[in-house]
């Protein structure tokens, strides 16, 4: 458990000019000196460079530049971990980071577990053993986010299609296992074309995931930010503000948005999702009705609310009312239609940033989206970071799942004995499994009884 | 009450297949022993199918000959027809298998547990336990005489509180036409023991004129024979050779002196045969009197061996299913149905084996019937075997929940060992799973428990490759020398195999013939040693099959040791004693209770616990490392940690 070497991005996220992404482990400046290419004269590669000395270079996969990088070399005793250490700062933004992460965990780390760097300087000696009740609460806390993260990801599509893919292999292997360990058995065998069928159907299945995985997941993620306040106070005009064209329909006729509208923005470098809520308002429209209802559930998912307010009108109850509602929630408060006489007073003690803003001239936006940055910047928001890392998890299981099951098909078509094609199966079933937390042993003895008539 | 005046070092009860292999290793390692029997005349019965070995369980046959247990050369002595099984498949999927005699098996081993120097066999029921505040120093039987001991070791298979299902008939019984141990199930709970229930079953045996053999598919036996034993100088030595003039050690013989083959000179057939509509109907009309399907029977039976019955209502698109006919022995004309066991009434059993091919006729013998039993959950063991609720208590066999007479065997010789170890005050003997099936058959037991009857696969070792039945010796032997076990003689040839094995190995890498190397050539999957330009033709031919397998897998083993290389590190991660995981904050409710229940030796058993999470087991190392003492928590920093790491991950 530490004799590998262990990458993670370290940085929040956020526009920011840089973003680290460490390595740490007895293989760390091998690991670096695999994708980086240095740029001029005295840049070395990392196993060349002496302790605690920065290089200038590229981080290069396949041929491909990945990203500009500086990367510094740490070699044990007097790093953070006790062990050889490699941090590379790339661009800020969500994008460079994991693709640099990806970069490393394909020449041969380890996607860290959550709170394992701390962990790994706790287990050396780095940190006082009386810490240990806190490093203990680190480790946990972050796996329970990480843990929330995951079952949020994996309650939907994702799970069901790679349950249906690790049954589909577990039978697979199911069938050749039986016929390793009941060779008295009268059982059908399946032919060789039929077994390469299911692996190559296998392959093509994971092909299709990794691809969402690569384009689709990770842009289309970021922080889940709810625009709420009473009808007509330009929560429509905000929205299209914030994401510099018109989506909403504007108009001065209160309850107009009647559905929620979701519509992500990249804010400072990180994908935010704003989602304009249909207006509270209490109203017998039965078509209105069905819109409050979905903005109470999309509220209840957001990670951050922006408030609207009408600064041109004095406090309503209404409006009293949702600031009661959401004062458990990250929020910022925005008071609309500055250009207007202001009439609105706020109570005091709100305990969120306020922006003033006037969405018909884009007055203040530039400050609502520092605002923004900062609530994310400040870690009060963890949520997307955790979910890219868990992302890059199930990438990576899928790629080594993808990698054994080829070499099953090869190991099939060489005619190479029943023995080595289970071998590599059965890993390419262990590494999909993992994304779902399961072992094949158990599920692959049901698989074979439920499957074949045995008992000599 | 009667105290017998010998004190034993190591007292097992039970003489089964669990119980010859303990008594054997703790008498041979030096321990003052005993073996209580309820019956001497049934010391290593196979209850069952009189055969040893197949798939996974010939490789547990082979570990326990190759650490300098018995059971390889009792079968190669008593076997009738020996094969070597799924040589297609590769090296490690071979394995071999032998139908015994059954009756020549028992005599066999009772005469050697007899004239084994410190080993006394006693017939007697335990009935109980002794022990005083934790420890056990003895047990009493039925006759009110009580042995005192250091060690105990449980082997009780099938006998406690044993029940015999035919029909709705049900008798008590740990074997048909022996009684049951009532008592001792008690005595365990006492201790403290969680009991469960389990179920199997054995089908009829048939009279061998009323079968029309022509009707059926003839199975001949491999030769030359591929015996058990490693240490095939024992098996052709006067040793074993009973009554039979001294100073023949000529390995030329095709067949053991004294053996069954000897005497038959040569193997015996088994037949191979199926059910037939006729069985399914009349299984499907007479399901109700099942005692498995009524309700009557609570014990969970095993899936890998279903009855008859099961067969047929479970997998009703198939219209036949296979069933061998095995001879029971050369003395007799018992002939075992394998593939039909059964727990329908007598009266139904009469005319189902008679829808059997060939079976048109036959006349049944000895029924079939179901017995259910007492086992004890194998959580409550240590690796070692020996119980966590009362030291100096060891179980082994059936009792654990397993079945299969290798299964018990290869517990039986472990727990010997390590009793044995106990009364010399040496640590015990723990077996790891890219060691043997030993050792994976030990910790799935003890680490997972299970819910039917546990049977080996060759699919539950992660590192099948190296766990192979043609290196058991490769693997174990330096083991079974180590501890006492395994005689000097034996070691002195297993190490002039290791020898040459390795030499050969060097010769052919220096040897070139053209652009390569001979092992390079060998690598090759279409060329053979034989093949090989300039090969060494006294080479054993155990050593030349080595080689092949060698330089065949280089690739593939070496990618099991990196493997290895990561489940070992995980498995020298000691977990102190003095751990106590409820002082573990964060650890979940879950994971917790089943820690505290298990107490795994290791990181890598905590592990293989499931519930237990990768997060669960950084807790343990940390609190681990934070060492014995508790450290106050008014040093919490987590603030600083948090500094220190930003946010990591």
């Amino acid at each position: 458990m530490l004799d590998d070497t262990i990458a993670a991005i370290s940085t929040p996220l956020g526009e920011g000019g840089l973003a680290i992404i460490r390595l740490s482990g007895p293989e760390a400046l091998r690991i670096a000196d695999g994708c980086f290419a240095p740029v001029g004269q005295r840049s070395l590669k990392p196993t060349a460079a002496a302790t605690h000395t920065i290089q200038y270079g590229r981080i290069v996969q396949g041929g491909r530049i990945v990203d500009e990088v500086l990367l510094s070399v740490l070699r044990a005793p007097r790093t953070y971990t006790r062990e050889d250490m490699v941090e590379i700062s790339c661009h800020g933004g969500l994008l460079p980071a994991k693709l640099v992460l990806d970069t490393l965990l394909e020449n041969g780390a380890r996607l860290a577990e959550p709170g394992e760097f701390t962990k790994r300087a706790f287990l050396h000696g780095r940190i006082d053993l009386t810490q240990a009740e806190a490093v203990a609460d680190l480790i946990h806390s972050r796996t329970e986010l990480a843990l929330a993260a995951a079952n949020e990801q994996l309650a939907g599509k994702l799970a069901k299609r790679i349950h249906e893919l690790r049954d589909e292999m577990v039978k697979t292997l199911a069938h050749i296992e039986a016929h390793i360990d009941f060779p008295e058995e009268d059982i059908a065998p399946d032919t060789k074309e039929q077994l390469l069928d299911r692996l190559t159907n296998a392959v093509a299945f994971m092909d299709r995931l990794l691809r969402t995985a690569d384009e689709g997941q990770i842009l289309r993620r970021g922080i889940r930010a709810a625009i709420v306040g009473r009808p007509n106070v330009g929560k429509s005009s905000l929205l299209n503000q914030l994401l510099g064209r018109d989506r909403a329909i504007v108009s001065p006729l209160a309850g107009t948005t009647r559905d929620t509208i979701e519509e992500t923005a990249n804010i400072r470098g990180l994908p935010v999702i704003f989602i304009d809520t249909a207006g509270l308002r209490r109203s017998g429209d039965m078509i209105e009705l069905e819109g409050m209802r979905r903005s109470r559930e999309t509220l209840r998912k957001a990670e951050l609310i922006l408030h609207v307010f009408d600064a041109s009108e004095p406090l309503t109850p209404e409006d009293e009312s949702y600031l009661a509602e959401f004062a458990p929630k990250n929020r910022i408060v925005v008071r609309n239609k500055i250009d207007l006489p202001g009439r609105l007073s706020l109570p005091a003690n709100l305990n969120a940033p306020g922006v003033d803003v006037c969405c018909v001239t884009g007055q203040g936006i530039e400050t609502l989206k520092d605002a923004i940055k900062e609530m994310i910047w400040a870690g009060k928001i963890g949520a997307e970071m955790l979910e890219v890392m868990i992302n890059s998890r199930h990438q990576d299981a899928l790629q080594r799942a993808r990698a054994a099951t080829i070499r099953t098909i090869e190991a099939l078509r060489s005619d190479l004995t029943l023995e080595l094609v289970a071998l590599d199966l059965r890993l390419a079933t262990n590494a999909v499994g993992e994304i779902v937390g399961k072992t094949a042993t158990e599920d692959l003895l049901d698989s074979i009884f439920s499957q074949f008539c045995l008992g000599k | 009450m009667f105290v017998y005046p010998k004190n034993y070092d190591v007292i097992v009860i039970g003489a089964g297949h669990a119980g010859v292999e303990a008594a054997l290793a703790a008498a041979r390692i030096g321990c003052q022993t005993l073996m209580l029997t309820i019956n001497a005349d049934t010391i290593g019965q196979m209850s069952c199918n009189p055969a040893i070995g197949g798939l996974a369980k010939g490789h547990l046959a082979r570990e326990i000959d190759a650490l300098g247990g018995e059971m390889g050369k009792a079968t190669d002595m008593t076997g009738l027809q020996f094969r070597m099984l799924n040589t297609s498949k590769g090296f490690s999927v071979w394995a071999p298998r032998a139908q015994c005699d059954k009756k020549a098996y028992q005599f066999h081993l009772k005469w050697i547990c007899e004239r084994e120097p410190n080993l006394d066999v006693r017939q007697g029921q335990a009935s109980r336990i002794l022990w005083s505040s934790n420890k056990a120093y003895g047990v009493e039987t039925t006759l009110d005489v009580q042995y005192h001991g250091k060690t105990v070791i449980v082997t009780t298979g099938t006998f406690l509180r044993g029940l015999m299902h035919i029909g709705s008939n049900t008798q008590s019984g740990g074997r048909a036409g022996e009684g049951a141990a009532m008592n001792l199930s008690a005595s365990l709970k006492q201790l403290g023991f969680d009991l469960g229930r389990l179920k199997t079953g054995t089908p009829p045996r048939l009279l061998k004129r009323s079968i029309d053999f022509s009707k059926t598919e003839i199975q001949p036996g491999d030769e030359p024979v591929p015996f058990f034993t490693y240490w095939k100088d024992d098996l052709f030595h006067v040793e074993h050779s009973r009554g039979l003039p001294k100073g023949s050690n000529d390995l030329q013989l095709r067949y053991p002196p004294g053996s069954i083959l000897e005497r038959i000179n040569g193997q015996l057939p088994c037949f191979i045969t199926t059910t037939t509509e006729e069985t399914a109907s009349m299984i499907r009309t007479n399901i109700h009197k099942s005692p498995m399907y009524s309700g009557v029977i609570e014990g969970i039976g095993p899936r890998y061996c279903p009855s008859i019955e099961d067969k047929i209502i479970k997998f009703p698109h198939k219209t036949r299913h296979q069933i061998f006919l095995e001879p029971e022995g050369i003395a007799t004309d018992e002939i075992y149905v394998n593939g039909f066991s059964t727990c329908l009434p007598f009266e139904v059993q009469v005319d189902l084996v008679r829808t059997i091919v060939g079976c048109e006729r036959a006349e049944i013998m000895r029924p079939a019937y179901a017995v259910e039993y007492d086992f004890a959950f194998p959580t409550q063991l240590k690796q070692s075997l020996e119980s966590k609720v009362c030291e100096n208590l060891y179980l082994a066999g059936q009792i654990n929940g397993t079945s299969g007479y290798e299964e018990a065997g290869a517990q039986g010789i472990i727990a010997g060992i390590n009793a044995a170890r106990r009364v010399d005050g040496k640590d015990p003997i723990i077996l790891k799973r890219d060691t043997a099936y030993i050792g994976v058959l030990i910790d799935d037991l003890v680490t997972k428990g299970t819910s039917e009857p546990y049977r080996m696969f060759t699919s539950r070792a992660e590192y099948r490759l190296l766990l192979r039945q043609d290196n058991a010796d490769l693997r174990l032997s330096q083991l079974g020398y180590d501890v006492g076990l395994l005689p000097r003689r034996s070691f002195v040839k297993f190490l002039s195999k290791q020898r040459a094995i390795g030499e050969e190995l060097d010769r052919l890498a220096r040897t070139r013939h053209g652009a390569s190397s001979l092992l390079q050539l060998l690598r090759r999957p279409e060329v053979r040693y034989s093949d090989l330009p300039s090969k060494n033709d006294r080479l054993d031919s155990e050593v030349i099959h080595q080689v092949e397998v060698t330089a065949k897998y280089a690739g593939y083993v070496e990618r099991q040791q990196t493997d290895v290389a990561k489940f070992r590190s995980m498995e020298d991660k000691t977990i102190p004693t003095w751990l106590d995981y409820s002082e573990i904050p964060s650890l979940r409710s879950e994971a917790r209770q089943k820690l505290q229940r298990i107490r795994p030796a290791t990181l890598g058993q905590a592990s293989r616990i499931s519930g237990v999470s990768p997060a669960d087991l950084s807790l343990i190392m940390v609190w681990m490392k934070r060492g014995a003492n508790g450290q106050s928590q008014e040093s919490r920093a987590s603030l600083k940690i948090e500094d220190l790491e930003e946010s990591s991950s």
